[in-house]
């Protein structure tokens, strides 16, 4: 369907869950290099401003989003939202049932 | 265009056109706000903070993020996980199955879904009113007459939704609005109101085709 072409919020994405997982995995003596593992992506998408470009991307992004606003945090989900939002709305026609 | 009825859809709108009317009417002191908001948009935001649905449109999804994302919206609420809930689970459906299209009901089988619905929030009332309360199978009683209730609004508001493909749908649609309002004072709520407005586009877009 989509090819090769990776939208680029999913790499976001995954990087920062498997950033998250590392950092939990990692000894408390090396939590604060790995710390870095995932606030750097975090980073990324929470000024990230571009829309997803696949609907595998604003699947991911809204899962995020919901675990986040679960979690009460703001931060990324509001971002994550507004990405997924900008792809519905480019792809409102193409879904509609034909009339 | 939304051809299959969007019931998230229908409450967002009938929420935000609760709003509107909320603020055009609170004023004072605030003593009375309680009461307004009884009245416009609360009912419709009672049904939100409680959504467990997918959208079931495009459109419904689109309207549930940008409400969700809205400080004038829900952003902050409770209900705001819900609506991104309910956009996710409706991408999540139609990425495996995208050629899903609803079938088109018609305004009889909407009709018998509503009297269906009725007669079981009846039944589920007088269960109600002969139980004693506070016993477990009261409780049993109240859920199952909620459930009655919701499947009914839900019903109620599907066929207000509909839009009529011949004159005879068209007149029992009238009919059955027409009751509605009698019931209601000469009035429909804020819900049934957007429902009705939601399917006048799709009338006018029809007559077009018709005249072609």
């Amino acid at each position: 369907m989509t090819g090769a072409f990776v939208d680029p919020i999913v790499t976001a994405i995954n990087e920062y869950l498997t950033g998250w997982d590392a950092f939990c995995a990692a000894p408390d003596q090396e939590a604060d290099e790995a710390a870095d593992l995932w606030a750097v992506p975090h980073r990324v998408l929470s000024i990230w401003d571009r829309g997803c470009q696949t609907r595998e991307g604003a699947v991911l992004a809204l899962s995020l989003a919901l675990r986040e606003e679960e979690f009460g945090v703001k931060s990324l989900s509001v971002p994550l939202m507004r990405a997924a939002l900008s792809y519905l709305q480019g792809h409102a026609a193409e879904t509609a049932p034909p009339g | 265009m939304t051809v299959a009825h969007d019931t998230l859809l229908a409450t967002i709108r009938a929420y935000q056109s609760g709003c509107a009317e909320f603020n055009r009417i609170a004023g004072g002191d605030g003593s009375e706000w309680d009461e307004v908001a009884d009245v416009t948009f609360g009912p419709a935001l009672g049904r939100l903070q409680r959504w467990k649905q997918p959208a079931a449109s495009m459109e419904g999804a689109i309207a549930a993020l940008r409400l969700s994302l809205d400080e004038k919206g829900v952003a902050g609420m409770e209900a705001a996980q819900f609506m991104v809930k309910a956009a996710l689970d409706y991408l999540e459906s139609t990425q495996t199955a995208p050629a899903a299209v609803e079938a088109p009901s018609s305004i009889y089988l909407l009709l018998a879904d509503y009297w269906t619905a009725y007669d079981a929030l009846i039944v589920a009332m007088d269960l109600n009113s002969v139980t004693e309360a506070g016993t477990p199978a009261h409780a049993a009683i109240l859920a199952s007459e909620l459930q009655a209730q919701e499947r009914w609004n839900a019903a109620r508001i599907a066929v207000c939704a509909f839009a009529p493909r011949d004159l005879h749908e068209a007149k029992c649609k009238v009919q059955f609005i027409e009751s509605l309002a009698a019931e209601n004072f000469g009035r429909l709520d804020a819900e049934e109101l957007a429902a009705l407005l939601s399917s006048l586009p799709d009338l006018v877009l029809d007559d077009s085709r018709r005249a072609k």
